[in-house]
Order: structure tokens, then C-alpha cells, then sequence
């Protein structure tokens, strides 16, 4: 069984894949994203993070973009997670 | 009739701009190689016409500079290239699209197509062009494929008719037109891919990219040693026989003797003391710093077109968080570890008045272009090597005091990291030799006239008594707070023609260690060179070109100062060296620590 849960793409694991399904922000910040291929609806793979508040590289599409760790914040994403992860 | 080149940044506009115009220009892999438009002309059929290379840009809603003049430009265009990168359809129809709403002429040329299919990317060309009724070219901008192709389209292309759509509606649209036209086929990693995943790993890229700079740092110190003894070799073998012949012919005019030759004792030049125009500054110019120009750019190309500067901002993202910055504020560094001149250019892609300030001032401050590097590392480093870590770690060490200093009083804010990471691309040898020979030119054009000036004109100084009277003007400062002897002063003065010149006339001075060490630093912090200086007033303008003056005088007077108290009396060069270490990791610590609100400035 898997369940679908919102989670913050900083939030996100390595290697997890996800659908946008909002940012949090103004029109810029939206339009900036929009630009590199993240938007509403799209699915993004994170492919890896740097501890302490570092940048967030994830696949989209096509390409590669890396997102500073307080835009990646206000990123939403719907992840599939196994029941059995939550059991522990 | 005006062409305009338009598109993404790193789609290779530029690369096609020099296919089509023979006009050399910068190209890179990375994202804002191109941050000012540059003009070119190509004749075609007996026309001449105007191509213009447009910065790049994702969308016509400007957030800085170089996208502000980039949709200025459109506007005046008769024809519009749009370059797409093929490698990423989707990303790039946003902005064919919306240029498509201005209603000009316009043809898409489908670049890195090569690429594309090497990834299993397939684009149906016919289909594209018939969904969007314009004409559309595969092209190869490093090898000029399809470029006849496309002026000739250029030539003929009409007024295209496309509907406003507002975001929604025209993702909408991409999404259908992408799913109409492009294929993917999967396929195994390759060993790019790899070693592409492995340089932004997040525990091994870090140690990777610290290892290749300091590998590169030591290849470029001991190549260039190499080459300047070569180069020795050369001017005594080649050049001193003409300059005592000419010295000969010239006995019976001292004026002359001394201005273009100056000392030479027993039919054996020193170069490096005779201070003449032609002796000590040709020297420098070629002999002393053209070999470490050389290597610098030759690294810097590699790593620019193979794509490692991008990572390098991912990587440096977090610790520039530091002074107030993003990751994005090493490039400008970067390039200003070769020559501050293009590297306070490039501040122009950084978003806000706040990061374009505090990158400048710290640039301009604490780091040496790579002709004054070579000469530090000759002038301390034969003292003793532990004289170049102290320069170095007290540079770092301002870097980051001062970094901190400027985040806490310079309002506005700092927006986050958002960057394209390109694919690596092994760069293309002629590309390559290209920009190094740009690089090389403009080196020269600027270095040489600068040199055998500013040693001409400290010459004069010194025959006029000029310097004499300055040297008692100063020597409040210069020996009380610096504990430098007078004679420094001709340096200082020349340090703000061309800090290169300035190192390499410290030699002869005779300072101890202590004095050396002391000097050097001075030399770079307390004012850019004039050529830095005046890009450093074109894109800050003149009250922040004053604000940053002063920073650079009171800095100067407080590392000076306390370098003179600290330095041979509290501490040896080793204990300098590791208090220094202890501040950096201490200031990182407590920013870390106290600033909680780190993130909170952030533009959202």
C-alpha cells in the first residue's frame, strides 16, 4: 500500500521523485521557477542536498537545477510513501 | 536590416554569433558569459546586416541587468534568431513563445543538436515547424552546421502571428506542442554522466573541488616558474644584447639612458632593478607575469566550456551565506582571480543593488588578479613559503570579516540560488585556443602601455623630487601606522596604475620579511587598480564608488596597522597563519549559530 503525502522539496530524499503541486510565493519567484521547467504539475527527481542549508539539485524534464535552500523550502511536492515507512 | 540573436543563457548564441559574424567573443558553459549585447555584421547576398548577440534570458520580465538590456533590445530588432537548446524543448519554447508575441520576423535555430540525439532526445523538425508556422534549423554553433541554412531563412522570413496566452495557458500549449514533436528514449548512464553526479555529491564534492584547486593552484605556481626561468633565459640570450647595444649608443644622453634602460653595471642587466621602460618593464610584462596569464586562462577556459563553474556556485552556495550572498557570487570572484576587470563586470548578473555591492567591494579588496599573484608568490615566496599562506589566509580572513560586516549594514536583500547545472561538454580545442588568444590580446593591450607608463612616469617622479616630497607628506602613515620605510611610497603611487609593476619594484627596496609581507598586502587592499576602478564606477555609480573607497582606506589602515603590532612581535608568520584559521572557523561558527535567520532575508 502507498500513500501520497506533501512534503517540502527540501524535505524530500535523495533519489525521491515528486509532483509539484504548489509554490509558495510571489509572482517573481514563480516566474524564475517557471522558467527553469518547475511549475505546478511537473515531476521533479531530487538528486541530491547539502547539509546545512545548502543548495538542492533536482531533474527536471530534461535538465538539471539547482534551487538555494530557502526557495526549496517553499516548494511543495506530492511524494508516494510506503505504509510500512510509517510503521516505524 | 538588424538581426537579433535571442534565447536562453548557455544555448550557444554566442558560439553562432562568431560563426556568423567572424566577431571573437566569450563562450562558456555556464549561464551570463555575455552580460553586455556585442554588435557584429555578416554580407549576405551583398547585404550587410546587423547581428546582435542579446544576453541570455529564461523570460521578458527583467530581474537583472543583463535580462533588462537583453528585452530592451528585442523591441528594436528587425529579425529575430530565437536559439533553443534541443537538449531542453520544453524549458526553452517559454520564451520562443513569448517572443513570438511581438509579431516581428523570426526563425528558430535548434541548437546542441548533436547533443541531442546522443541523449535519445528526437525532435521531429517538420512538426515543429508546422505547429509553430515558423521556420526552424538544426544547427551547430561550434562547427557552423545548418548556419548557412539559417541566414538564408533569416533573409526571408515574415511577420509570425501568435495569440497572447497568459502562464497557464501557454505551459499548456509547450506541453502539447512538446508531446507532438519530441521523442526520449532511455538510455545508460554515461561516464560524463558520472563524474557530473559525482562533482556535486554532497559529502565528495566538496574535498573533489577543494583537491582541484589546490592542484590547480599548485600546477599553475610551478608550470609558471618554469616558464619565467625559460623566459630569463630568453631575455638574457635574446634581449640583452640589443638593450647594451642601445645602452651604448645612448651613453651620452643620461636622461634617456635612465628613463629607458636605467642601471646597468658591467655589461649585465638585472632586470628586475634596473627600473627602465624597456628593461625592468618589459620584463615584468612578459617575462614575470605573461607566463602565469597564460596558465591561469588556459585552466579557466577548460573548466568554463567543460561546465565546472556552475557546480563550483552550488558547492560555495552555502558558505557565501556567510557574507550575504549566493552561490552565484563566485563567478564574478573567479573571473576576477585572473583580472578584476571582467570580474566586476559579470556582478551585472547578480539580481539585487545588495550583492552587487558587497561582491564588488570585496572583490576589489581582497582579491588579486593573477599577473599581481605571480609576483606576490615571487616577492614572499622566496622568502619562505609560510609568507604566502600568511598573505593568503589574511586575505581570506578579510574576505570574510568584511563579507560579514557589509551583510549586517547594507539593506535590501539577497535572493536564493537558482541555476541551471548544464551538462559537462568536452571542450572544443579551436574554441579553446580562441579565447585564449581574446584573453591574451586583452591582456596585453591593457598590461603593456599601463607597465612601461607607470614606470616612466615614477621615473619622472623620482628625478623631479616629486616623490621625496610625498614620501615626508606620508611617512606619518606609511612608517607609523604601516612601519614601512619612505621608499614604499613610489610603489603605492604606481599601485594605482598597475599593482603588478608595484610588486616588482618592491624587490629592489630591500625590506626584510616582516616589511614584505606587511607591503604586499597594503599593495592589494587600499585602492584597485585604475582600470578596476573605472568599471568599478560604471556599474556602482559614483556614491557607491565613494562608499567603497573609503571601505577600502579604512581597511586598509586597520590590516595594515595591525599587522605592524601584531606580526614579528605577538606572533611568528606560523602563529599569524593559525590565529587567522581560528577566526575563520570562529566567525563561521557563530554566524551559523547566532543567525538563525539566515534564510529569513531571502527574496520569496
Amino acid at each position: 500500500m502507498t500513500q501520497k503525502i506533501r512534503i517540502s522539496l527540501a524535505e524530500m530524499k535523495n533519489d525521491q521523485e515528486g509532483k509539484v503541486v504548489f509554490i509558495i510565493g510571489g509572482r517573481g519567484m514563480k516566474t524564475r521557477l517557471e522558467a527553469l521547467g518547475i511549475r505546478r504539475g511537473v515531476k521533479i527527481l531530487k538528486l541530491s542536498s547539502f547539509l546545512g542549508g545548502g543548495p538542492v539539485v533536482v531533474s527536471v524534464g530534461t535538465g538539471e537545477v539547482a534551487i538555494g535552500y530557502g526557495m526549496s523550502r517553499n516548494i511543495i511536492v506530492e511524494v508516494e510513501m510506503d505504509e510500512s515507512s510509517f510503521s516505524g | 536590416m538588424k538581426v537579433l540573436l535571442v534565447g536562453n543563457p548557455n544555448v550557444g548564441k554566442s558560439a553562432i554569433f562568431s560563426q556568423l559574424t567572424g566577431v571573437k567573443v566569450t563562450t562558456s558553459n555556464y549561464p551570463g558569459t555575455t552580460v553586455a549585447f556585442t554588435r557584429g555584421f555578416m554580407t549576405y547576398q551583398g547585404r550587410r546586416v546587423e547581428i546582435i548577440d542579446v544576453p541570455g534570458t529564461y523570460h521578458l520580465e527583467p530581474e537583472n541587468e543583463a535580462e533588462k538590456v537583453a528585452v530592451d533590445m528585442i523591441a528594436k530588432g528587425d529579425v529575430l534568431i530565437n536559439v533553443v537548446d534541443a537538449t531542453n524543448l520544453e524549458r526553452n519554447l517559454n520564451l520562443t513563445l513569448q517572443l513570438m508575441e511581438f509579431g516581428k520576423p523570426m526563425v528558430i535555430a535548434l541548437n546542441l543538436w548533436d547533443e541531442a540525439q546522443h541523449k535519445g532526445i528526437e525532435i521531429d523538425i517538420e512538426k515543429l515547424k508546422e505547429v509553430l508556422k515558423i521556420p526552424v534549423v538544426a544547427t551547430n554553433g561550434l562547427t557552423g552546421e545548418g548556419l548557412v541554412q539559417l541566414s538564408k531563412e533569416c533573409m526571408k522570413a515574415r511577420a509570425v502571428y501568435w495569440p497572447k496566452l497568459n502562464s497557464e495557458r501557454r505551459w499548456a500549449k509547450i506541453g502539447e506542442i512538446v508531446s507532438q514533436v519530441q521523442n526520449l528514449t532511455h538510455r545508460r548512464h554515461t561516464f560524463m554522466e558520472r563524474i557530473q553526479d559525482l562533482s556535486i555529491h554532497p559529502i565528495l564534492g566538496l574535498p573533489l573541488a577543494a583537491i582541484s584547486l589546490i592542484v590547480i593552484f599548485k600546477f599553475i605556481i610551478s608550470a609558471g616558474e618554469i616558464l619565467v626561468s625559460f623566459m630569463e633565459k630568453v631575455f638574457q640570450l635574446v634581449y640583452s644584447p640589443i638593450i647594451l647595444w642601445l645602452s651604448d649608443v645612448l651613453k651620452a644622453n643620461d636622461l634617456i639612458h635612465y628613463l629607458l634602460i636605467g642601471e646597468v653595471t658591467g655589461g649585465i642587466i638585472e632586470y628586475e632593478e634596473a627600473m627602465g621602460m624597456l628593461t625592468t618593464g618589459v620584463f615584468v610584462a612578459f617575462g614575470l607575469v605573461l607566463p602565469y596569464i597564460i596558465l591561469f586562462y588556459l585552466v579557466l577556459g577548460f573548466l568554463e566550456d567543460l561546465g565546472y563553474i556552475p557546480r563550483v556556485a552550488i558547492m560555495f552556495d552555502r558558505f557565501l551565506h556567510n557574507i550575504g550572498l549566493h552561490g552565484y557570487s563566485i563567478v564574478p570572484m573567479l573571473l576576477a582571480c585572473g583580472c578584476n576587470v571582467p570580474g566586476i563586470l559579470a556582478i551585472r548578473n547578480l539580481e539585487t543593488r545588495r550583492e552587487r555591492f558587497i561582491t564588488a567591494i570585496v572583490t576589489s579588496i581582497t582579491i588579486p588578479c593573477m599577473a599581481q599573484t605571480a609576483l606576490i608568490i615571487r616577492a614572499v615566496g622566496t622568502r619562505g613559503e609560510v609568507y604566502i599562506g600568511l598573505v593568503f589566509t589574511t586575505l581570506l580572513t578579510v574576505w570574510l570579516l568584511l563579507g560579514i560586516i557589509l551583510k549586517k549594514t547594507v539593506g535590501g536583500n539577497t535572493p536564493t540560488l537558482l541555476i541551471e547545472v548544464p551538462p559537462y561538454r568536452l571542450p572544443s580545442l579551436k574554441v579553446q585556443f580562441k579565447k585564449l588568444k581574446m584573453r591574451l590580446s586583452l591582456f596585453l593591450n591593457e598590461a603593456i602601455p599601463y607597465v612601461l607608463g607607470g614606470i616612466l612616469f615614477i621615473n619622472f617622479l623620482n628625478i623631479s623630487g616629486f616623490i621625496k616630497i610625498l614620501g615626508d607628506l606620508s611617512a606619518p602613515v606609511i612608517k607609523g601606522v604601516f612601519g614601512l620605510p619612505e621608499e614604499t611610497v613610489s610603489t603605492l603611487i604606481i599601485g594605482i596604475v598597475r599593482k603588478d609593476a608595484a610588486v616588482a619594484l618592491l624587490e629592489p627596496i630591500g625590506l626584510n620579511d616582516y616589511e614584505m609581507v606587511r607591503a604586499v598586502i597594503i599593495l592589494i587592499l587600499y585602492f584597485p587598480c585604475v582600470a578596476t576602478f573605472t568599471v568599478l564606477l560604471k556599474e556602482l555609480g559614483i556614491m557607491d564608488t565613494v562608499k567603497a573607497v573609503g571601505i577600502m582606506f579604512l581597511t586598509t589602515m586597520i590590516v595594515g596597522g595591525l599587522l605592524n603590532l601584531l606580526l614579528g612581535t605577538v606572533f611568528n608568520p606560523a602563529g599569524m597563519i593559525i590565529a587567522e584559521i581560528i577566526t575563520i572557523l570562529f566567525l563561521i561558527f557563530l554566524d551559523s549559530n547566532t543567525n538563525k535567520s539566515l534564510f529569513e532575508d531571502e527574496m520569496v
